[in-house]
């Protein structure tokens, strides 16, 4: 009986996919990206096992010339990455023309897929279900598109540099080895017998890159935003690689002596106040105790009182100096 | 009108926040309001003695609260006029860090709120890696500036919204906007 209304159920899922593809494809604009987006949704909830049928349809609007149904292939690619990693061969190579798209708001949206399409990727690749050539074939591509991004952080465009600051604090932070808690999401996961992946060469690369940010935050001609961006992504690595913070402190010293000489009073007390925020937030941290008099140091020189630096201090860190 | 999805948020969900809330409905706009204060707070027969709520209850029981405990204290104040207002936007206060909806534009109406909103973001890992702007325009909290608040939320958001590319414009656009309307800007961005 329940066989049956399975049965039946799938069968009506699937005359509502195909009625809504056919749909799309007469569409235009924003309906045809509403339908898009109703068909990816059905496709990634109700009838995942049929999307090995119908992912060429809606990967073939990769080319399409409304950027709404184009951020709508981005979405999905990104979804199948989480749910389905095991047709990553089959769509890894979408993602490089997007990120090659002319249109901007499309390019942004590629570079978010692209950092979770990473991260999602290296989960995959440690599972080792996989076969090798599959893997090397994804990783090759990923490879490629990290080349990509890296060179984005040079961009025009404002908003085309925050999202590849972000990507590359994903890169750098799986790139690099984690502590017991952060193993999951680190160097330490990857299998060190997978003949493609180097891993001594994967952590140069992420200190490489973490070396790239820190001269990006302390560039003279950086805008407010990716100025605040940056900042968060560098006290964000502190945070889960503590190895980082020594050198994110001295960013931050030298961001305070000398901040870029193109922004605004407005801008200036924003990036202060985000600034204080972010130090605040380290001090929180149980990976800071090493630094704490470096920390507090830059508190004070940012005008905090010993008061109130006290009163922001957790309770368990201010008995510790105490008893130190 | 836009699809820029935007959250409005000042500590108790009731005054400024939902003000703004109800003109950028009118306007048209994507809209969603939050709290981020410990309890609603709103104030009592006494400075010292304010009336608190969990945020989720609902609008409508703290106007029957309130209408028990002294109508003609809460009409001649304006709270009960304000609630009766706010149970028509949506059924109760909500609170900020709660929330699993992702903004494009998340619009605080004091300083401490903002820093509220910054923290919750610091306490959490970015899963998606989507970007939102979080800007500050400090609003007392009473019923003529929040009215004025929500006329110059209204005309950010306008502007905003009119923007192609905000990424790229944001840094521009505030600048403009904080020297027509004479009240300091905060803004950062910050990662889901």
């Amino acid at each position: 009986m329940s066989n049956k209304h399975g049965h039946t159920s799938n069968t009506t899922v699937q005359n509502q996919l195909i009625r809504w593809i056919n749909d799309t494809g007469m569409a235009e604009g924003n309906k045809k990206a509403g339908l898009l987006r109703k068909v990816i949704e059905v496709l990634l909830h109700q009838g995942s096992q049929m999307i090995p049928v119908y992912m060429e349809n809606i990967l073939s609007y990769i080319s399409d010339k409304n950027t709404d149904v184009k951020k709508q292939v981005a979405y999905f690619v990104e979804e199948l990455s989480k749910s389905h990693p095991e047709l990553l061969p089959k769509i890894v190579a979408q993602l490089r023309l997007l990120l090659l798209d002319p249109v901007i708001a499309v390019q942004k949206r590629a570079i978010q897929a692209a950092s979770i399409l990473y991260r999602n990727t290296l989960m995959w690749i440690c599972k080792g279900d996989a076969e090798v050539s599959e893997m090397k074939h994804v990783w090759e591509h990923l490879t490629e598109l990290k080349l990509m991004v890296l060179n984005m952080i040079d961009s025009e465009n404002e908003g085309i540099r925050t999202h590849s600051i972000k990507f590359l604090e994903e890169v750098v932070l799986r790139q690099s080895p984690g502590d017991i808690v952060d193993a999951e999401s680190s160097l330490d996961s990857l299998p060190s017998d997978v003949p493609f992946i180097n891993r001594k060469a994967l952590e140069e690369e992420s200190d490489h890159i973490f070396k790239l940010l820190v001269k990006f935050h302390n560039s003279q001609h950086i805008s407010s935003v990716n100025l605040m961006a940056c900042m968060t992504t560098l006290c964000s690595l502190a945070k889960f690689r503590p190895k980082y913070l020594p050198r994110v402190i001295q960013a931050l010293g030298d961001l305070h002596t000398t901040l870029p000489p193109t922004l605004s009073q407005s801008q200036v007390n924003s990036v202060r106040k985000h600034l204080k925020m972010q130090i605040l937030n380290l001090i929180k941290q149980s990976t800071s105790n090493e630094m704490m008099p470096q920390l507090t140091q830059l508190l004070i020189d940012i005008g905090m009182t010993a008061q109130e630096i006290n009163k922001a201090v957790p309770k368990e860190k201010r008995n510790k100096r105490l008893g130190e | 009108m836009s699809d820029l999805y935007v959250a409005v948020v000042c500590s108790s969900n009731m005054n400024r926040s939902m003000e703004a809330h109800a003109f950028l409905v009118k306007k048209g706009f994507n809209v969603k309001s939050y709290g981020t204060g410990e309890k609603v707070k709103l104030p009592g027969a006494s400075a010292d003695r304010p009336n608190c709520y969990e945020f989720g209850v609902l609008y409508d029981e703290i106007y029957n609260d309130l209408m028990e405990k002294d109508k003609n204290y809460y009409t001649q104040n304006g709270l009960l006029h304000m609630l009766d207002r706010n149970r028509r936007i949506k059924p109760c206060p909500e609170k900020f860090q709660v929330c699993n909806e992702r903004f494009d534009v998340i619009i605080t109406c004091e300083e401490r709120v903002y820093d509220q909103v910054i923290e919750w973001f610091g306490s959490r890992r970015s899963i998606y890696n989507q970007p939102v702007h979080v800007v500050n325009i400090d609003i007392q909290d009473n019923h003529e500036e929040a009215t004025i608040g929500a006329f110059l939320i209204s005309d950010m958001v306008t502007k905003m919204a009119q923007s192609d590319d905000l990424d790229n414009d944001i840094d521009e656009l505030l600048h403009e906007f904080e020297s027509k309307c004479h009240r300091p800007i905060l803004n950062c961005i910050m990662f889901y």
